[in-house]
């Protein structure tokens, strides 16, 4: 009697990436064109609490400002294969602005959605995970896995939560509602063309006080065709605006007639 | 975080996720595991209106579950792994024509079947016939007297008396026949329901059920039920007084962890959906009940009355929607209702994901109910 299906695929020793799968090449090759200054000592950062932590021939560094206790800068050095090095640049880019410990418990869970190709299918079969996302993530999960404990023995033990979250920007916060809804109008007109919707498929319907996108959709759309297009839709908004959208549709009240609210 | 508690013969506050490594390792290797638990209804209709209901939040396009849609859906659970069906969730499955029927077929095929009910509508011919087929019935009961019962629990008075009865009738029927099952009752625990904790808990000490249990009250992410996390810390010491009560052979416990939690969450991914699913008395296949309203369109999945579940959970949609939730585009502190069923499992990954700490060694004994996790 079958527990699971297996779908993870090897990675193929032919290619340019030998230790990562297919799903992540075109993120490694885009990221090794666009970086490669994340290399080397923290030394040179403009603050003074640094936790440096070495695995299996790598190390990285950190920069915190004490003022905000933010990573203001991340190194790393030691012998990266390509596509570990292109871990490690999203890790740099991705630890500017986070915590220490944002850093060591998301950072790589997000360098997985910045370098896997969306389009591909995953290379496993269920969840995605550093675990199991090939051997490029190894050594960069131990290496985040010892700055922690770096950063432990440096300021103690993490306190309370994570709680660590990137809020809109500034410029988003800045706008007002009919400017928001113009511009998501315009991205989802952009959006219904590309998914080969009609007019009146769908529309923002309304974004909320918390800035939450609320979506209608026209008679023409299959009820199992939403889901769906509802994630992509969120997607595509969130690369389109760098902010981070939620997209839902409305509220559905209770139809249990002696139940209230 | 491991969210386990100390080794005892009833975990009804913790989690026992643990247990299932098998499945936890296959998880890791990136593979399509089957969940251990489904908790899910058999009807979003209920003939109760209590005012702490989180099924008020949870309204998504109804369809009939029928027979043949039940039968097919146990089969499939039976056929990919899952362990335990819970008949719980968003309606009270005991007023479906195929309630009895349902537990009975999943009981046949091995599956370990349980149900939450408000216990009105079963009578000591239907509990004969369903308590040999249960690992455990828990009756919702928030209330230790008449008045305030009505009050709560949005009813007439009387039927306390006939829910007192039946709970009678399931500790008898359990010992004259010397089952396996497991009888609980259950206080959704709202702060201005305080006056009622003494009194239930003296109730259960007097029906004889085998447990009594306290649990917060969940909320949605906009706090719609207007649930005072806050307020729990006045009432530490009356449910100490209460847990007090505990005998031999009656055990009163409180969900601490979850009370103590104050509506927070230390995690932002959820990776808990995959192991323990939550299905829509509608038959919609969503990762969670506080994904059920339409408004959450975007994580429903399927719908059982339309589809076989097989090929549901094979199918990528399914796929697609818990690694959402396992992503960084996700973040349960700010898109999710407060304490929601996946918690203690949640916290049990997410600290295991990070690398905080390795798989335990167990215990010999496993705990009791091990297949809901």
């Amino acid at each position: 009697m079958a527990l699971s299906i297996s779908a993870a695929s090897v990675p193929d020793d032919g290619a340019d990436f030998p230790d990562a799968f297919e799903v992540f090449h075109e993120g490694i090759a885009r990221t090794l064109r666009a970086a490669g200054a994340a290399t080397g000592p923290a030394a040179d950062a403009p603050a003074v609490v640094a936790c440096v932590a070495e695995a299996d021939g790598m190390t990285v560094s950190i920069a915190v400002d004490p003022a905000t206790d933010l990573i203001t800068t991340m190194r790393y050095g030691g012998g990266a294969s390509e596509a570990e090095r292109a871990v490690m640049e999203q890790l740099a880019a991705f630890a500017v602005g986070a915590s220490a410990r944002e850093l060591v418990e998301h950072g790589l869970t997000y360098v997985l959605d910045r370098l896997r190709d969306p389009s591909a299918p995953r290379p496993v079969g269920g969840i995605l995970t550093p675990r199991n996302a090939g051997p490029c993530f190894q050594r960069p999960r131990r290496l985040m896995r010892a700055l922690r404990a770096a950063c432990i023995d440096a300021k103690g033990p993490f306190e309370g939560d994570n709680a660590f979250d990137r809020p809109y920007s500034a410029q988003w916060l800045a706008m007002d509602a009919p400017a928001k809804h113009e511009k998501l109008n315009r991205l989802v007109a952009k959006w219904r063309e590309r998914a080969g919707l009609g007019e009146t498929s769908m529309a923002v319907f309304e974004i909320d006080r918390y800035d939450r996108v609320v979506v209608i959709f026209g008679d023409d759309v299959d009820v199992w065709d939403k889901p769906p297009h509802l994630l992509a839709l969120e997607r595509w908004l969130r690369q389109e605006t760098g902010e981070r959208i939620e997209v839902f549709v409305e509220v559905a009240k209770d139809s249990n007639r002696i139940r209230r609210l | 975080m491991t969210g386990m508690t100390d080794h005892t013969d009833l975990i009804l506050d913790g989690t026992k996720i643990a247990w299932h490594q098998d499945r936890i390792r296959a998880w890791e290797r990136g593979e399509r595991v089957a969940p251990i638990t489904i908790d899910m209804s058999l009807t979003r209709a209920c003939n109760y209106a209590c005012h702490f209901c989180y099924a008020m939040l949870q309204e998504n396009e109804r369809k009939v579950i029928d027979r043949k849609a039940i039968f097919d859906f146990l089969d499939d659970c039976a056929e990919i792994g899952v362990k335990g069906i819970s008949f719980v969730s968003d309606g009270e499955s005991t007023i479906s024509p195929i309630f009895i029927d349902a537990v009975k077929h999943g009981h046949a095929l091995g599956l370990s079947m349980a149900v939450g009910t408000n216990g009105f509508v079963l009578n000591r011919r239907k509990l004969e016939e369903v308590l040999p087929a249960l690992t455990y019935l828990r009756v919702n009961i928030s209330a230790g007297e008449r008045a305030r019962y009505a009050e709560i629990m949005g009813v007439k008075e009387h039927w306390f008396d006939r829910v007192c009865q039946n709970i009678r009738d399931m500790a008898e029927i359990k010992r004259e026949q010397g089952l396996d099952v497991t009888i609980g009752m259950q206080m959704v625990l709202m702060p201005q329901y305080a006056d009622q904790i003494m009194p239930l808990a003296r109730l259960g000490k007097e029906l004889r059920p085998d447990y009594l249990v306290i649990k917060h009250c969940s909320d949605d992410e906009d706090g719609s039920l207007g649930v005072d996390y806050g307020g729990y810390k006045d009432l530490y010491q009356t449910l100490h007084d209460a847990e007090a009560l505990s005998d031999e052979s009656y055990s009163v416990q409180v969900k601490w962890s979850k009370i103590g939690a104050e509506g927070t969450r230390s995690y932002q991914r959820c990776y808990g959906a995959p192991f323990m699913l939550q299905m829509s008395g509608s038959g919609l296949v969503a990762p969670c009940g506080m994904l059920f309203n339409e408004r959450y369109k975007k994580f429903h999945i399927g719908n059982i009355c339309e589809e076989r579940f097989r090929d549901i959970f094979a199918g990528d949609r399914y796929w697609e929607v818990m690694n959402y939730l396992a992503s960084p585009a996700f973040n349960a502190q700010k898109m999710c209702g407060s304490l929601c069923l996946q918690h203690k499992v949640n916290e049990f990954l997410d600290g295991y994901q990070k690398d905080q700490f390795d798989l335990p060694t167990l215990p010999d004994n496993p705990p009791m109910h091990l297949n809901f996790i």
